[in-house]
């Protein structure tokens, strides 16, 4: 029974993160029938990078959010949808990144590469994507096996460096001083500065 | 007290037509003919435009291109005082209250004063212009406004000889507006024109659009259009005017000058920092595949035959 309880609370979370994917398939398929697509405005394809980078960071905070919450709730069994999630926010940032590349530029080599050398607030993007990338390769239990765990745990403290990476193109990324990016950049910054405090317990635990 | 002393038939240094566009009337006149020739056979012009190009306006005053729909024009709108997605402004600028409007007309002119926008209204000809709208964001649209030629309030505000500039504000209504909640810029909303910039006939000021009164989310209940110019320089709601000797601070530029410099003429060779302007996405209704398509950005927006004399030999590329 406990099993099955956590087995569907895990595919409540998968629904609650896949939705908004549905939500954009489906938009998309009646544009491209030529009916409205009211979720994305009159400028569909700025929507849609906009609204796949907002649920990148928005699924990079909850992932984060999780160790702490079970810690603080004191419910363990909360961290087994936190690689679900972490896959999700890698899942959104690429088709962030694939609907700017793709829908949006056309997929023009020379504006990547013109992005990638100068335009730094849009590789900063590129960067935070290239940084999840190895985290998302070696989430699977096999690699956890493979690299040792604790390899495998300082390997994926790299997503704090992703964290503050998508932070900051978030903040950069957009005109003018925005409050929202800026509310996503202050969560991020607890979380990391929890983690942070939380450091004293870890020589205590190698000594022991 | 009464300290005018010149008399109403002496002609000022603002009065004399500037030198360009002395020399250029003959051209202008040129343009206007061939422009009417090229609308007799546009049919046929037309057919043969690939979609990258921009087809030849029957006159810089009326293009002939897809229009945008009405909906989205009024549901797509960067308005930040109401909110910074595109959505917000047409969800929060119901607020606005635009009845009684009063427009300040001062500064270095020898007629200021405070205008009920009724009266102001009042003393002009309503005409359409359709016009090309760029955003700096590099997305385009198609807009039939309503209004009267800019020209008309420098004609009324009569500017000292003194007055190079035109600098509008926009109205700053924490009550109704809640996007000044945060300091997205430094409000009220600034933003500026050279005075032969504004006398330009295609500087044109808005009071309605596609036969109806202005929308709050477009600027009501009095905006700005220069349509050579990234949209952010048609200024919304608009509430004073002033004639200034030197060069106007304007929000945008205020907030990241080498982004959004005081000209922001649509220029395809001047990259934003953050993505090229070298193309744009037409937002005309278009569906299917086509709503993929990017068009070649032209300079001034394509009104470079009316426009680009105003800035000889002046290199664009640093008065961006």
């Amino acid at each position: 029974m406990a099993l099955q309880k956590r087995t569907l609370w895990k595919l409540g979370i998968f629904i609650v993160m896949i939705t908004p994917m549905y939500v954009l398939i489906s938009q998309w398929y009646l544009l491209l029938n030529n009916e409205p697509a009211p979720a994305l405005g009159a400028n569909p394809i700025q929507a849609t990078v906009l609204q796949t980078g907002e649920l990148a960071i928005r699924a990079l905070v909850i992932a984060l959010a999780v160790s702490p919450l079970a810690t603080l709730l004191r419910k363990p069994q909360i961290l087994t949808v936190r690689r679900m999630l972490g896959l999700f926010a890698f899942f959104y940032a690429t088709l962030h990144g694939l609907s700017y590349i793709g829908m949006d530029q056309l997929f023009s080599l020379k504006t990547l590469w013109v992005d990638l050398i100068k335009r730094w607030p849009i590789s900063l993007g590129m960067l935070g994507w290239l940084l999840l990338l190895p985290l998302a390769i070696t989430s699977t239990q096999a690699m956890v096996k493979k690299l040792g765990a604790k390899t495998w745990k300082q390997l994926h403290r790299g997503v704090f460096a992703v964290a503050v990476v998508a932070a900051a193109h978030n903040i950069l990324i957009v005109k003018g001083l925005q409050v929202e990016p800026l509310v996503y950049a202050a969560i991020l910054a607890l979380l990391l500065i929890y983690r942070l405090l939380g450091r004293p317990r870890l020589p205590k635990r190698a000594a022991a | 007290m009464l300290i005018r002393s010149r008399n109403a038939s002496d002609v000022t240094e603002a009065d004399v037509t500037p030198q360009p566009i002395y020399l250029q009337r003959r051209r202008f006149m040129a343009a206007a003919a061939a422009a009417s020739v090229l609308a007799a056979c546009s049919d046929t012009a037309e057919a043969d435009n690939a979609p990258n190009q921009t087809p030849a306006d029957a006159s810089p005053f009326m293009t002939d291109e897809t229009q945008t729909p009405y909906e989205q024009a009024t549901s797509y709108n960067n308005y930040y005082e109401f909110g910074t997605s595109k959505s917000d402004p047409a969800k929060n600028a119901g607020s606005l209250v635009t009845e009684p409007w009063t427009v300040k007309i001062t500064g270095l002119v020898n007629s200021p004063g405070l205008y009920a926008l009724d009266d102001l209204i009042k003393r002009q000809t309503i005409e359409e212009r359709i016009y090309r709208l760029r955003c700096v964001e590099a997305w385009s649209m198609v807009i039939p406004w309503m209004g009267f030629p800019l020209k008309a309030i420098v004609d009324l505000a009569e500017p000292m000889g003194s007055a190079k500039y035109v600098a509008f504000k926009t109205a700053y209504l924490p009550d109704q507006m809640p996007g000044l909640r945060y300091p997205v810029l430094d409000w009220p909303y600034r933003e500026g024109l050279r005075l032969d910039e504004a006398t330009n006939p295609l500087a044109f000021m808005a009071t309605g659009m596609y036969g109806k009164d202005l929308l709050g989310q477009n600027g009501a209940p009095l905006r700005l259009v220069v349509p050579w110019k990234y949209g952010f320089k048609s200024i919304k709601s608009i509430v004073e005017i002033a004639f200034v000797e030197d060069q106007p601070e304007t929000s945008w530029n205020k907030s990241a000058p080498r982004e959004y410099g005081f000209y922001s003429n649509v220029n395809p060779a001047v990259s934003h920092p953050r993505w090229s302007q070298a193309t744009e996405r037409r937002l005309d209704g278009r569906s299917g595949f086509a709503m993929f398509e990017r068009q070649r950005t032209l300079p001034f927006n394509g009104y470079a035959d009316q426009v680009a004399s105003l800035y000889d030999g002046m290199d664009l590329k640093r008065y961006y």
